[in-house]
């Protein structure tokens, strides 16, 4: 049995399919561990890092950090941007980590995952980096204005 | 209450049957539900730490569960830094759920799953997060209103 009719019978995905999902997509990686994949891109406005990661639940994309946080900790302006930009965004979730940096992951099951999953996981976290990024660092701007 | 149309994601996959589907699930899951919409069913649980209406929503690319509004914006009071930074720092914590700020200015709690590949595992596991979050988040979410509305009254008496 091949590993895909392997991975389709179980009905779950593994690493060695998402491998080959990446080059059905076109897009390079590296390994970083059995479970961890390493790739990048270009937007309009800079260049970003991405990880995917395969869990026994989850396959979980994610770019951290997508905006190191100010010293001072995120201010209210960019706070309720990257808020209000979870509920604007399909599939796409923002946050903040435990360093006080903002990320943006996409969360899908390892069940019944498919290449239509991952392409449109990676599309979703390619254009919310893309689009967030520069109204962010505008927000900090702004809140830096307003402590001033 | 505004219900969220899924937007399209380019390159995205569709699946138009899942709505016809979801009753089935409810039964199976055990859960009453009421149909508002040919896409749009309402349910509902108690927790332990509140009760909450929950809404799914199906499009030709998404299933969205969401418990809208989760945290209702006081009157006349935008979302201030302690809740924002409240939610989006439980966003780290959440697997598969996340929070946001709807149009209301109101905290939100959702899980969206695709159309493609949906089936009852996929609605049991965003209905089983989605009750759990809403009730583990509860308490810290009253103490982030608190702080923000002591916030406020600190910050206007400095003005």
């Amino acid at each position: 049995m091949s590993e895909e009719e392997e991975s389709s019978t179980a009905g779950t995905t593994s690493p060695a399919e998402i491998a080959r999902f990446f080059r059905r997509y076109g897009w390079s990686f590296d390994n970083i561990d059995d479970e961890t994949f390493r790739t990048s891109f270009r937007g309009k406005n800079a260049a970003f890092v991405a990880l995917v990661r395969v869990t026994e639940h989850w396959v979980v994309f994610t770019i951290n950090p997508f905006v190191k946080g100010p010293d001072s900790g995120f201010g209210a302006v960019a706070l309720k941007m990257l808020a209000v930009a979870n509920q604007q965004s399909s599939l796409v979730k923002l946050g903040l980590d435990d360093d006080g940096d903002a990320f943006i992951n996409v969360e899908l099951p390892t069940e019944r995952f498919t290449y239509e999953h991952f392409a449109a996981a990676l599309t979703a976290l390619t254009h919310a980096a893309d689009n967030m990024l520069v109204p962010i660092l505008q927000a900090n701007v702004v809140d830096d204005r307003n402590v001033a | 209450m505004v219900f969220r149309v899924a937007a399209d994601v380019e390159g995205c996959y569709t699946r138009s049957v899942v709505s016809e589907e979801l009753p089935g699930y409810f039964d199976v899951y055990g859960w009453r539900y009421e149909r508002r919409d040919s896409r749009v069913f309402r349910t509902g649980f108690v927790g332990e730490n509140g009760a909450w209406d929950i809404w799914v929503t199906s499009s030709d690319v998404l299933v969205i569960f969401s418990i809208s509004p989760y945290v209702e914006r006081p009157e006349g009071v935008s979302p201030g830094a302690p809740l924002l930074r409240t939610l989006l720092r439980a966003n780290h914590e959440l697997n598969l759920a996340k929070l946001g700020i709807d149009e209301d200015l109101d905290v939100c709690l959702s899980v969206e799953m695709p159309a493609e590949g949906f089936g009852y595992s996929q609605f049991s596991d965003a209905l089983t997060a989605l009750a759990h979050y809403a009730d583990e988040l509860k308490e810290r979410f009253d103490a982030a209103v608190v702080e923000d509305a002591e916030d406020l009254a600190a910050r206007q008496g400095v003005m």
